[in-house]
């Protein structure tokens, strides 16, 4: 219990510091102006969210192989983790495009295939209600978790292949692409802060479901008495 | 106790051919309404279609076996497959977009990469096979 | 300063919806742990 009220503490400091690292350290963006330090939290959500649907997809291949619920318990919890990061993504997102681009949302490469991710795994949440036995339910939606992590690289260079206009990668970019070594600083700061951050969610989480699964037994237990 | 990539490559080809001969039903129609000549095409066109098609099948064939075992299996199917095949949908419509055109470059990377998303699926399919069809 | 409502949104939106999650989780686990005390309690007695 000390320990998950560690992380807790931790993760929220973490995050906190991280914010006003966004404002105050991290200096000024010549074109963008103020707007783009919504880029500190947005693109540092994307990348703890996809770590996150990463871990997914570990646990998913684990549940498959192995059988034990943990790995399933492990899956659920991640799939809504990372939707709500993926969630947040696509908010800020378009808070952040319409002052730039002048438009909320484009069918780039990028966007389009956030938002694919998005609904790939709001299906997987939606295909674990409409299952009911809890092992057919954790060995189906594993599979189902499996195929669309597979799917996710194939779905970005499909619809890079056929468009751009999110504006260059400025982290793993090709030429002319890079950011000043404060930004860079702090971004990954908020990089770490975001991933314990999702850790400290998944740990929550998982808890929860794992506590479900008690209750199921003891419930079991309760009416063959 | 049959193989059960086998069961999956028997509806993997009847679906596959199904789609095919939808497609081979409606070009001669888009060809005579949108004014469309396919002659020159024909190669490269049935290439992408084959393709495209093989990849709709393995994806819903995988997914049909999923939606079959739960509840609201007609609306979950179409669900869960759309998002899944959104490289398919979009490399298949530019490349044949582009060839019926006329467009003088054949867009290869895009046929190539509808020949990658078929191979990762269904060595994803042979791998995992077994388990959508355990009792 | 121009668009300071519009970073502000992003942020306030942004640990909305993190902390609408974490407060569900919360909720959610008490009322399973309330739960698992009530059915420990009605199975103590028996066995």
């Amino acid at each position: 219990m000390t320990k998950r009220i560690l992380l807790g503490v931790a993760a929220t400091a973490l995050v906190i510091v991280a914010a006003y690292a966004d404002f105050y350290v991290a200096p000024t963006e010549r074109t963008m102006g103020l707007i783009q330090r919504i880029f500190y939290f947005h693109a540092a959500t994307a990348w703890a969210g996809e770590m996150v649907f990463f871990v997914c997809f570990v646990a998913n291949l684990m549940y498959v192989w192995k059988r034990e619920q943990k790995y399933d318990w492990l899956g659920v919890t991640c799939a809504e983790v990372g939707v709500a990061c993926i969630t947040i993504v696509l908010i800020t997102g378009p808070i952040w495009a319409k002052p730039v681009w002048g438009i909320y949302w484009t069918w780039d490469a990028r966007l389009t295939s956030t938002f694919v991710l998005w609904l790939l795994y709001i299906s997987y949440l939606l295909l674990r209600t409409l299952i009911e036995e809890p092992s057919r339910r954790a060995l189906l939606s594993a599979l189902f978790g499996i195929f669309a992590f597979l799917d996710v690289p194939l779905v970005f260079f499909s619809i890079r292949w056929w468009r751009t206009q999110h504006p260059a990668p400025v982290i793993m970019g090709g030429q002319g692409s890079g950011l000043d070594p404060t930004m860079k600083k702090v971004f990954y700061f908020n990089v770490l802060a975001m991933h314990i951050f999702c850790a400290f969610l998944i740990v929550e989480r998982y808890i929860l479901e794992k506590l479900r699964h008690d209750v199921d037994l003891l419930q079991r237990e309760a009416e063959v008495q | 106790m049959s193989d059960p990539f086998a069961i999956f490559l028997a509806k993997l080809v009847a679906n596959t051919l199904f789609l095919l001969l939808t497609e081979a039903l409606m070009l001669p129609f888009f060809a005579i309404f949108y004014n469309i000549s396919l002659w020159a095409q024909l190669p490269a066109l049935s290439l992408v279609l084959f393709l495209g098609s093989v990849g709709i099948a393995i994806a819903g064939t995988a997914i049909s076996a999923i939606s079959a075992q739960a509840r609201m299996r007609e609306l979950l199917l179409p669900l869960l497959l759309l998002p899944l095949l959104t490289p398919v949908l979009v490399v298949s419509a530019t490349v044949t977009g582009s060839l019926l055109d006329r467009d003088p470059v054949v867009q290869w990377k895009g046929i190539a990469f509808l020949g990658v998303f078929d191979l990762v699926f269904l060595t994803a399919l042979w791998i995992f096979g077994q388990y959508f069809l355990e009792e | 300063m121009k668009n300071l409502d519009s970073v502000f949104a992003a942020y306030i939106v942004g640990w909305a919806v993190f902390f609408g999650f974490f407060l569900s989780i919360v909720r959610r686990t008490s009322a399973l742990a309330a739960e698992v005390d009530r059915l420990k309690n009605s199975i103590r007695p028996k066995g």
